[in-house]
């Protein structure tokens, strides 16, 4: 996640123009001149900027939409996903010549494919909310402190942060995995060890800018403490990064325990999540490709969803793209 | 932030090195020296992750996790147990086991693995090869497609292309490794009969075996470097020094390759390095499915052997190869960069 | 248009530039005409946003997404630029017409050496030898005044100071002996001193190679002082053109009269200026009619019917155009007196009038960093009076800065003592300043404001970390405050990007003052604005100096409004004090040679009041640690004696301070 630094660059002659639109917005409103434009609410100009973006608002409707059928499992689900069938093994979904009664088929025992995927999806969903939720917290506290404090605990989350670099991801997870097993509780962990660098890192260089900036050297002349200056003058400017990389995170996350189950160690029967299901499906290729295309959507489509919210996000809050 | 003092080239005032009086040490005055300064914060890192590293190793394979228990298997006595763990020196002071543990780590030996009773790190290192030719060969194919892609998306401002790239730029990033290794083998190996769908000898087996797994190992370089290509010219071209270049009268192509593409660059490196860690990662799973004999394989056998030292060797191999990728890259953004290689 | 007695050699005809913003679309630059004749310097004088650097890049079109060229044409010798096939216009480019442009810094490429970039410039455009090109540059190197063009050729931009970057610049510009040469602004962010030499070298230039140039610019001194004609742009209209000399003794257009007047060198030291009212209009709204009207003190209601047109000046000479309805109209008097302010509650008078407010002895503030120390200050001694305003000039680099921000407490001197009347003193162990006691006002309106907070949580900080105040009392002193500083309550909720720049200082001049300090501390408050807003800042700090009885340091790099504002002036140097006195004889009659040569190398509009330059030896960047005057090496009459004699703040007459070994003695340079 480090982006090298861009050089130093004054705006050429397209950005000189914005500079000028956004020097000017109430220009005209200099104590003698015309009246007052009417103000203005930050939060509704973000907003209209967002929905400006067909692609971020669709991504958000799936994603909740996903997460509202995933929450309504009990009620949304045909079948249970553990009910066995073995008269109607490997049925091909509705589309490929299957029955009504199971629109995305049956696996390989006669479950329910569609009922699998949606009870799938609450463990899935559930570990990547969850991690990205913990190394959000983490990564953000961590890279708030360092950031602010450079004399010791700065370096040391430096030094974490490179250890955590060194380890490539999946190693790492493989390796708490072998020693811990991999109970859904340990497996939260593993994840949530991942993106904390990441928040860390990016909250840290956002703070080590910002300290620098006048407006907190000015809230120190307006006696702030440096407590009260982290919390109310750095913490919000890097909060909006903070819910991009999140965004991001629960993307990879869900990358990463899609492909732990898939390898067959990450969620173990009984419980099972899409990774595991394409593990399984990938047996069945042959008789009926559908059942491991269906997981592999389901994850495409959601992290598809996450990554263009993510950058949507990222475009929107960005003062310079806004 | 302290404005005024250091306005942009002039160094008022500015001493290189503190005091480089005739008292000053030798020592102090070579370390302020850049090139060393450099080197030797390089090292000193490099040392403090590799212990870093050691020391999560030996905290979660050795207290956190119980190799007694897994070498023994299910089914062993407490007599079995106590004579395993004097065996493994488990029974030491937890620090005595430390020091052993990293001091021997730092000259490769995990022991030996649990199950082949042969060196952990020589079984490693012997699959080594096979693993990193298959990331070479994936690095070095996708900036071949990348690159262009990205320079064509920067330059041509159509729409639709730029559309298009999107698509392989986040879709790339979305779609699983794991999926897209599996649908490709099934759509080219299985239903096609164009490939083979195995490698089992690595880049012994018929070349065509090889073309599939550094393909999909190829496939998020790609998007990545596709999209920091695009969005990094597009920047530069919007450079002061391009239109200077510009004002000068120089021509589109020389404009692109000799000025507008050299901070890119950079920043095309710091992706190779960072996707290098990831490609690792992305090995593994190549690796499971194309029955690879390389160190993800090798990791994953021990993870689900329980073989602690083939892990610990294993893991530890892949994170020095990650720290030595980042040194040189950090070696090589200096040498691509005179501001910072003839610092201020 | 009138016809010049002979073809120019450059002419632009009805040049139209429309930007595109999503769905809206505007004219930036409407329909402008000038001509430039070979050896001749016209200058393009406007604020931000009037459309200058626009046209001056769209001579060479280099103006790109999502601006871009409607209409009109540039001829160059006859020969429409705009017609030609991409392969021809570049070989205009850097051929025929060179340009150079705003901060060397980034204009010039970081990642090639100063010799390839000039080399470059020649190479795509003739067959060269490599050494040809190699003795070529080594030679116009020299010619654009740099030192040692041997060393310099092989070195990086990063590695030359800003100066000598420019002269790269303008050497790169000059390789293909070009008959125009455009220069965009080209001593913006460099010291006078410099901009000096760098304006001088272009004026060099033009008159020995018969060169026309066209020099873009905001400052009128240097319209003044460097140019033969002017061309005034407003709001992307040419609001005045016409020779230099009359246009600024008589100017037509009462928005050249009210520039003029706007200048702090106009008024009296103490005097209000005339300040124009409001801002230069936004980008996508411009006013209908003549696009000065709203702000214009003699326009009627037929000035809102329709833009006037250029036309020849009535009763001027022939080449003079002005787009005015009322040319020559006589400004009605602006009412210098304010609306009354609001009675505010002050405290109580100032401790007993002997104890300085401030007093610095002995400071110095070093940065360590990367291998590198750099001594900002280097032992400065100052005393702040009650009631007294200190100007502390001098050159980027000088540490006015650091000094500014270390009296306001924002910053710990590595060595040296700060004593407050309050009694309370700062070294560099502890940071015991009061921060009720002196406040600071930033430079960079921007960065000084949290983006995420609005103008009234701004405003209330220091009074809810620093007072005692209730809600209701805070409410009531940011009102009155905010009524002060010339803020309408309306904007309280608004977040600092929907400010002007103008109104981002006043909320920050507001928040210095909100908790009543002693001594306020000012740092640059009016660089980066326009002209005409910078003299409402400067009207503001007049009437808040009068109201509130305000002891200030005020730091400027800009003479002139140290000089309308300051009691005491202060000119550092190299993180040391020079010389410091009273305003009135320190910047007319000063002792120190460097101060002489500052207060020459500022461009003057009137002509009596241009003093002969004192050039100044070598470059910014040349420093001699081991000297005891920092400035010997640049000293015009530096002697061995200079390097290696103790050297001290000394008075000599008219109460001037001064760190020199022969004071007053620069005549004889």
């Amino acid at each position: 996640m480090a982006q090298p630094p861009q050089p130093a660059g004054v705006p050429g002659p397209a950005d000189r123009i914005d500079a000028v639109a956004a020097e000017v917005p109430a220009a005209a409103a200099t104590p003698a001149g015309p009246s007052v434009p009417e103000r203005r609410d930050l939060s509704r100009t973000l907003m209209r900027s967002f929905l400006r973006s067909k692609a971020g608002v669709l991504s958000l409707v799936v994603l909740l939409g996903i997460v509202v059928v995933t929450l309504l499992a009990d009620q949304v689900a045909p079948y249970d996903p553990g009910q066995l069938n073995p008269a109607k093994s490997l049925l091909k979904p509705v589309w490929a010549g299957g029955s009504g009664e199971h629109l995305l088929g049956t696996d390989e025992l006669g479950r329910d494919l569609l009922s699998r995927l949606i009870f799938g999806a609450r463990t899935a969903l559930a570990l990547a909310f969850g991690a990205a939720t913990i190394s959000a917290v983490v990564g953000t506290v961590l890279g708030l402190v360092g950031g602010m404090n450079r004399r010791w605990i700065g370096p040391v989350v430096d030094w974490l942060c490179d250890v955590q670099l060194a380890f490539p991801n999946i190693v790492l997870a493989l390796v708490v995995i072998t020693s811990q097993g991999n109970s859904i509780s340990s497996l939260l962990i593993v994840l949530s060890i991942f993106g904390w660098v990441h928040f860390a890192r990016v909250v840290r260089s956002a703070v080590l800018t910002l300290r620098q900036a006048d407006f907190v050297l000015a809230a120190r002349g307006s006696g702030g403490s440096t407590l009260s200056i982290t919390f109310q003058h750095i913490l919000p400017n890097v909060m909006s990064s903070v819910l991009v990389l999140w965004t991001f995170a629960v993307a990879t996350v869900l990358l990463l325990v899609s492909g732990l189950s898939f390898l067959g160690l990450g969620v173990q029967p009984p419980a099972s999540d899409w990774g595991q299901l394409f593990a399984s499906g990938r047996a069945f290729l042959i008789q009926n490709p559908w059942y491991a295309f269906m997981p592999a959507v389901a994850i495409t489509v959601t992290v598809l969803c996450a990554t263009v919210l993510g950058r949507t996000l990222r475009t929107t809050l960005n003062p310079r793209t806004r | 932030m302290t404005l005024n003092v250091a306005p942009m080239g002039t160094a008022p005032a500015t001493t290189r090195g503190g005091d480089p009086g005739p008292q000053a040490p030798v020592w102090s005055r070579l370390l302020s020296h850049g090139v060393v300064r450099f080197a030797v914060r390089s090292v000193v890192r490099l040392v403090l992750v590799a212990v870093g590293v050691l020391t999560l190793l030996f905290v979660l394979l050795r207290i956190a996790g119980d190799p007694a228990k897994a070498l023994a298997g299910q089914d062993a006595t407490p007599a079995d147990l106590a004579r395993i763990r004097t065996d493994l020196g488990l029974d030491r002071p937890i620090m005595t086991q430390y020091w052993e543990f990293v001091s021997r780590a730092f000259l490769f030996d995990f022991g030996d693995s649990y199950r082949l009773n042969s060196d952990a790190m020589a079984e490693v290192l012997h699959r080594l090869p096979a693993t990193l030719g298959l990331i070479l060969a994936a690095l070095a194919l996708a900036p071949l497609i990348g690159i262009p892609l990205g320079m064509i998306a920067a330059l041509a401002r159509s729409r639709i292309y730029d559309k298009l790239m999107d698509v392989i730029v986040v879709g790339g990033q979305a779609i699983p490794v794991f999926a897209v290794a599996v649908l490709l083998v099934y759509l080219f190996g299985v239903q096609l009969r164009w490939v083979p769908t195995l490698a089992t000898a690595g880049f012994a087996s018929d070349p065509r075996a090889v073309i599939l797994p550094i393909l999909v190992l190829a496939i998020h370089p790609i998007s990545r470097i596709l999209e920091v290509t695009r969005a990094g010219l597009a920047d530069s071209m919007q450079e002061d020094f391009v239109r200077t270049a510009l004002s000068k009268g120089v021509p589109p192509a020389r404009l692109v390759t000799r000025h507008a593409i050299r901070p890119v660059l950079n920043s095309l490196i710091t992706v190779l390095g960072v996707d290098f860690a990831g490609m690792l990662s992305g090995g593994v799973v190549v690796e499971f499915i194309f029955v690879w004999p390389g160190l993800g394989h090798v990791l994953i056998s021990g993870v689900s052997n329980r073989d602690y030292p083939v892990v610990g060797a294993a893991t530890f191999v892949a994170a020095v190869l990650v720290v030595v990728v980042n040194l040189v890259i950090d070696i090589a953004y200096r040498q691509l960069d005179p501001r910072i290689r003839k610092g201020r | 248009m009138t016809a010049t007695p002979n073809a120019p050699l450059l002419a632009v005809r009805d040049v139209t530039v429309t930007i595109t913003k999503g769905k809206r679309q505007t004219d930036a630059v409407t329909g402008i005409d000038f001509d430039v004749a070979a050896g001749e310097i016209v200058a393009i004088v406007g604020e931000t946003g009037s459309g200058k650097s626009l046209s001056a890049l769209s001579v060479l079109q280099l103006i790109r997404n999502p601006v871009r060229l409607a209409r009109g044409s540039v001829l160059l010798e006859g020969r429409d630029l705009t017609a030609l096939k991409p392969a021809d216009l570049r070989r205009v480019r850097g051929g025929d017409i060179g340009m150079i442009f705003q901060d060397p810094m980034t204009a010039l490429n970081p990642f090639h050496t100063v010799g390839q970039q000039i080399g470059e410039a020649m190479t795509v455009h003739r067959k060269l030898s490599r050494e040809a090109v190699r003795e070529r540059t080594l030679r116009l190197l020299g010619d654009v005044g740099i030192v040692n063009p041997r060393q310099r050729i092989d070195q990086y931009p990063h590695e030359l100071s800003g100066g000598t970057q420019q002269r790269v610049m303008i050497a790169m510009a000059l390789a293909n002996e070009p008959k125009v040469l455009i220069a965009d602004e080209p001593t913006t962010g460099l010291d006078v001193t410099v901009q000096a030499q760098i304006l001088r070298l272009v004026r060099e230039a033009a008159v020995s190679w018969g060169m026309g140039v066209l020099l873009i610019t905001h400052d009128l001194g240097v319209v003044a002082g460097y140019s033969d004609r002017v061309v005034v742009m407003y709001a992307g209209n040419v609001v005045e053109s016409g020779p230099t000399e009359e246009v600024l003794a008589a100017p037509a257009h009462p928005y050249t009269r009210a520039l003029l007047d706007a200048r702090p060198e106009n008024g009296r030291p103490g005097m209000k200026l005339n300040a124009i009212s409001g801002g230069p209009p936004e980008l996508f709204k411009f006013p209908g009619g003549c696009r000065f009207q709203p702000r214009c003190a003699v326009a009627t209601a037929e000035c809102g019917v329709a833009n006037p047109a250029l036309v020849p000046a009535p009763d001027a000479s022939e080449d003079r155009l002005v787009r005015c309805i009322h040319p020559f109209a006589a400004p009605v008097p602006s009412d210098p007196a304010r609306k009354p302010g609001v009675s505010i509650s002050l405290p109580p008078a100032p401790a007993e009038p002997g104890v300085p407010a401030i007093r610095v002895e002995g400071l110095r503030r070093v940065f360590a960093g990367g291998g590198h120390v750099t001594k900002a200050v280097d032992g400065v001694d100052l005393q702040l009076a009650f009631g007294e305003t200190l100007g502390i000039v001098g050159e980027s680099g000088c540490g006015k800065s650091t000094t500014a921000r270390i009296l306001a407490g924002l910053d710990q001197p590595s060595d040296g003592l700060i004593r407050y009347a309050d009694g309370r003193e700062l070294t560099h162990r502890r940071g015991g300043v009061d921060h009720t006691f002196v406040q600071y006002v930033f430079q960079d309106t921007f960065g000084s404001l949290n983006p995420r907070r609005t103008v009234w949580q701004i405003i209330e900080e220091p009074l809810k970390r620093l007072t005692g105040l209730s809600k209701a009392q805070r409410a009531k002193r940011i009102r009155e405050y905010m009524a002060e500083c010339g803020l309408m309550p309306s904007i309280e909720s608004r977040y600092p990007h929907e400010l002007s720049g103008g109104q981002r200082q006043r909320v920050g001049i507001c928040r210095a003052l909100v908790v009543q300090p002693k001594v306020v501390v000012m740092d640059e408050p009016m660089s980066g604005l326009d002209l005409s807003v910078q003299a409402q800042i400067i009207n503001l700090l007049q009437d808040l100096k009068k109201d509130l009885g305000l002891t200030a340091v005020l730091v400027s790099h800009d003479i002139s409004v140290i000089r309308h504002l300051c009691d005491r002036v202060a000119v550092m140097y190299l993180g040391r004090v020079v010389e410091a006195g009273p305003a009135s004889s320190l910047l007319t009659d000063p002792l120190h040679p460097y101060t002489a040569a500052l207060l020459s190398a500022v461009p003057q509009l009137e002509t009596d009041e241009r003093r002969p330059e004192i050039p100044l030896r070598g470059d910014a960047g040349d420093v001699d640690p081991a000297s005891a005057c920092g400035f010997a090496p640049r000293c015009p009459i530096a002697r061995p004696d200079c390097r290696t004699d103790e050297l001290r703040l000394t008075p000599r007459r008219d109460g001037l301070l001064v760190a020199c070994h022969y004071p007053g003695q620069f005549d004889q340079a």
